[in-house]
């Protein structure tokens, strides 16, 4: 950490603006919470924020809101929890727990994460964004295809050879001809498919053709590709990956996905520089230590 | 070969002037026309799904160890990868659903998950805690799992678990999440849930289901009442208020003989208003599901070489079997007939439904890929090969893959489904995704099945699966048939089409007769003269290696028009398909395989899938009815002559 313009780096240190968040969010909860106060060794008041946010939580779940009866027990609950929490924090109760330990760090973790909040992108941020990122709002590719069927019930043992006959001669053409009966049987799958996706495929064909079908180059004829009905030869006229929608009509759920990356982003980049801050001994020589990339919301 | 021509609906979605070449002719399988038009289909496209499911909101799925949630289970039919909560297993089905009803029990809707919810008021509860608690004994009989069932069996409920304010707000959650997997035109989510009645262990359980967004303000129970005129009164007050709705009884095979009796709930024979209110009530049947098939029974159908097919009769829990007569599907088709002759009214007027019933939030149909139905009880493959008996005197391992709806509807929405299934045009599948189409009429010409136009004429000279035959020209002789079936690509080769005619024979009692109406591998099979029976297709599977083959035997496609040759017009029957296909691996034996434990002796190795559809029924004209009866009392002939003209 040493650097001949240390004063300038601290200011620009996450894990400071994170230090001086703390002392400022603790500084006004102790000016604004009247509990906090009041809250001294034998009294505890529950104020009416509280009382509300337990009306409503109760309103949320049930559609209704809490009886006067039902409420009374909440509060109980409530009240008794804080004085056995204030004793417990009393007696160190809260040292060595595995749970609270996590749920500490958990805490941090979500402070790391509305520490900063992003501002709402401008046009041309976003703009730039959704074209680099346009798969996660795009609908699933499509294909358009022609098919000749070449039918084992109808053929039996020459199958095989009839369907290398047919893509010889079609694949002589370089094209699809525009009557493809003559080449294979009908009355099972259609010979033309247009601009359909691969769980609608699946539906018709299988899913072992169309794992093959996703592997065929475009504007040539392949053979022999099978399918639970038998040989199939395929003509794929285009792969659409669909345009993403405009982003005028999805703005909102794009800037929602903007934001929440730039605040895993923030998150995780400070939770590394958390961790940089540490020498860490592990005193047991014989295992290897490697420490896996800390994850933001792991 | 037949003639290909282009058809405007092709036209239509055809992105016109984007390639170079001539856009080539399309016409989908014979069955199907104009499948994904992107228009409503007036011919009708078929769409397969789930229509009877549980989840972690189940009780009894839950205290099993079931987590799974209202969004994984529509995950799942959706093809997405989902996790299970009890292995950790990842499972994903092959071929996605296209419509998913959830079908949770009424019973403590969605109570259960809230116990382990420290959100949730319910988590203080006494019975919460117990359920919680890390050194409960599950087999004391005051542990909070069987505190639960023992209320469930018996019907009585906890009282701070059934407030109408706690059900409805379940309700909402379930309604608002089926709502936001609803995609119309691409996946439906019907809404519905279970009524559980199992009185004395006796499986009388109705899954109730809704046409609109909203459904009622709070489902009615088997807390409510067991009585099934009960539920249909909550049915008809729903309706009247506008809520469409429908109910499916299922396990009829282990209702202890009650759920086709044609004795009322609380005793007596059946009166007219009672038959008329079960039929108006309940469109569809499971024929069958993960507990059994409800068909037949061999006893019953000592002539269908086929009838030995995921039979359970141990009664759920009780560990006995139970009375088999009126539990069965075939005979109360019969049955219903003899009664409509008695009341004016069939009260087992039956399409054909089938589910999972799966209690771990994912419904397998696709028989290489089960992991199980009831939780932790047989979550891992070593559970489900388990060779001991459980708690209802039988095996895991007799436990069947799920079954599974298919509807002929105009499109894919929750109204096209719903009405599809109400009006009976529908089949089930004991979990390949065959498809089959099934008409009757008088004056289909042999050829029918062949032609280009074959659907569109097939509606217009009859009726469809699920119907009535139209009144019986005075030319025609015969009803005639028209049956198309396409195997599912994923599964096995098709064996053959058969034709099951249901009926009352003179002397008042269930009949039934089998026919083959068409078959693969014709040329090296005939029908045997001496049994009246296409011999056996042969079985291409290797048990060791859990693997079959389509190259030798079975066929893609199997289609006839077929007209009855022992049809008597003074007849009441009912004609329904079952497609078999070529034997492949039971679920059983693709485990064994993939975990090396051993076959269970118990079930079989290999099993023959299969299609039934719903029935298409042939009543005689009133006045001959009426003219035989007079006859046979008066002892000579009444009113007008038979004059043979049209009636």
């Amino acid at each position: 950490m040493s650097s001949p313009n240390r004063f300038g780096r601290l200011l620009r240190d996450p894990l400071i603006h994170f230090l001086l968040i703390g002392v400022a969010i603790y500084a006004t909860y102790g000016l604004l919470d009247p509990t906090a106060e009041n809250d001294d060794a034998a009294t505890i008041t529950v104020s009416q924020e509280e009382i509300q946010s337990i009306n409503e939580q109760w309103t949320r779940l049930w559609n209704r809101p809490p009886t006067e009866e039902e409420l009374a027990s909440m509060l109980r609950k409530h009240v008794r929890t804080r004085i056995l929490y204030k004793e417990a924090l009393a007696m160190g109760l809260d040292r060595d727990d595995q749970v609270i330990e996590r749920r500490l760090a958990q805490k941090v973790e979500l402070l790391s994460r509305s520490l900063v909040v992003p501002e709402p992108p401008s046009d041309e941020i976003l703009v730039a964004w959704y074209t680099e990122n346009p798969d996660q709002f795009r609908a699933a590719d499509t294909y358009t295809l022609s098919q000749v069927f070449l039918d084992p019930d109808r053929r039996g043992d020459s199958t095989g050879a009839d369907a290398a006959a047919a893509l010889g001669a079609l694949q002589a053409m370089d094209r699809v001809p525009e009557d493809l009966s003559a080449y294979g049987d009908s009355g099972i799958v259609g010979s033309y498919y247009a601009g359909r996706d691969s769980t609608q495929l699946s539906k018709v064909f299988g899913s072992g053709f169309v794992n093959q079908l996703v592997t065929l180059e475009p504007r040539r004829w392949h053979g022999p590709v099978l399918s639970g009905y038998g040989v199939h030869l395929v003509y794929v006229h285009q792969v659409t990956k669909p345009e993403p929608p405009a982003l005028a009509d999805i703005r909102a759920q794009v800037e929602e996905a903007w934001m929440l990356e730039q605040v895993e982003q923030r998150s995780a980049a400070f939770i590394d520089e958390l961790v940089e801050r540490y020498d860490v001994v592990v005193e047991a020589t014989e295992v290897p230590l490697t420490v896996p990339p800390v994850q933001a919301g792991e | 070969m037949k003639k290909i021509t282009l058809k405007p609906a092709a036209l239509s979605i055809a992105i016109a002037g984007a390639f170079a070449t001539a856009l080539p002719a399309g016409a989908d399988s014979v069955g199907e026309p104009d499948r994904d038009s992107g228009q409503p289909n007036p011919l009708k496209n078929v769409y397969f799904g789930e229509q009877h499911l549980h989840t972690s909101n189940s009780p009894d799925a839950f205290v099993v160890g079931t987590r799974q949630t209202w969004e994984q289970a529509y995950e799942w039919g959706l093809g997405k990868e989902v996790t299970l909560s009890t292995s950790g297993e990842k499972i994903q089905k092959s071929t996605p659903y296209d419509f998913v009803a959830i079908t949770d029990h009424a019973e403590y809707f969605g109570v259960m998950p809230s116990l382990i919810d420290k959100d949730s008021p319910l988590f203080q509860t006494p019975l919460a805690k117990k359920l919680r608690d890390p050194k409960a004994n599950p087999s004391d009989p005051e542990s909070a799992i069987n505190q639960i069932l023992r209320s469930l069996v018996t019907g009585t409920p906890m009282k701070e678990f059934v407030s109408p304010e706690l059900q409805s707000s379940n309700w909402q959650r379930y309604v608002e999440t089926a709502n936001k997997y609803n995609d119309p035109g691409k996946f439906t989510t019907l809404l519905g849930y279970e009524w559980t009645s199992i009185p004395n262990g006796r499986n009388m359980h109705r899954n109730v289901f809704f046409r609109g967004d909203t459904g009622p303000v709070v489902p009615f129970t088997a807390f409510d009442s067991i009585y099934p005129e009960d539920l249909w009164t909550f049915l008809e007050s729903q309706r009247s208020a506008g809520i469409e709705n429908f109910a499916i009884p299922h396990n009829g095979n282990l209702s202890d003989g009650w759920m086709f009796s044609p004795y009322e709930f609380l005793g007596g024979p059946m009166d007219a208003r009672y038959a008329a209110r079960q039929q108006a009530n309940e469109p569809l049947t499971e024929i069958i599901q993960t507990k059994g098939s409800s068909d037949t029974h061999p006893l019953f159908s000592p002539n269908d070489e086929f009838a030995n097919f995921e039979i359970q009769q141990n009664m759920i829990n009780v560990g006995q079997t139970g009375q088999m007569k009126y539990g069965y599907f075939r005979q109360a088709l019969a049955d219903g007939m003899a009664l409509e002759d008695k009341l004016g009214t069939n009260p087992f007027k039956y399409g054909v439904a089938a589910g999972s019933d799966n209690h771990g939030g994912y419904s397998p149909n696709e028989e290489f890929n089960y992991h199980g139905s009831h939780g932790v009880l047989d979550d891992t493959p070593a559970k489900r090969l388990n060779p001991v008996q459980n708690a209802s005197g039988t095996t895991n391992g007799v436990m069947g893959s799920a079954g599974v709806t298919a509807v002929w509807a105009t499109e894919n929405t929750r109204p096209a489904i719903f009405d599809a299934m109400k009006s009976k045009e529908t089949y089930g599948t004991s979990g390949p995704l065959i498809k089959l189409r099934f008409f009757g009429g008088w004056k289909y010409k042999s050829g029918l099945v062949k032609d280009e136009d074959f659907v569109e004429e097939a509606y217009a000279d009859g009726v469809p699966m699920g119907s009535d035959l139209t009144p019986q020209p005075g030319r025609a002789k015969a009803p005639t048939f028209a049956v198309w079936a396409m195997k599912d690509p994923e599964s096995g080769n098709l064996d053959r089409v058969q034709i099951i005619k249901s009926f009352v024979n003179k002397w008042g009692l269930a009949g039934e007769k089998i026919y083959d109406v068409v078959w693969s591998d014709e040329s090296t099979r005939q029908i045997d003269p001496d049994t009246g029976k296409v011999p056996p297709v042969g079985n291409t599977v290797d048990v060791k290696t859990a693997t079959y083959s389509n190259d030798s035997i079975g066929a893609n496609q199997l289609r006839a028009v077929w007209t009855d040759p022992d049809f008597d017009p003074m007849q009441r029957a009912a004609y329904y398909v079952r497609v078999l296909e070529i034997p492949t691996p039971r679920w059983t034996t693709y485990e064994a395989v993939r975990n090396n434990l051993p076959l269970l002796p118990n079930v079989a190795a290999t099993i023959q899938e299969r299609a039934w559809s719903s029935p298409i029924w042939y009543t005689p004209p009133q006045e001959k009815i009426l003219e035989a009866k007079l006859k046979k009392l008066t002892g000579h002939t009444w009113g007008p002559a038979s004059s043979g003209g049209d009636n």
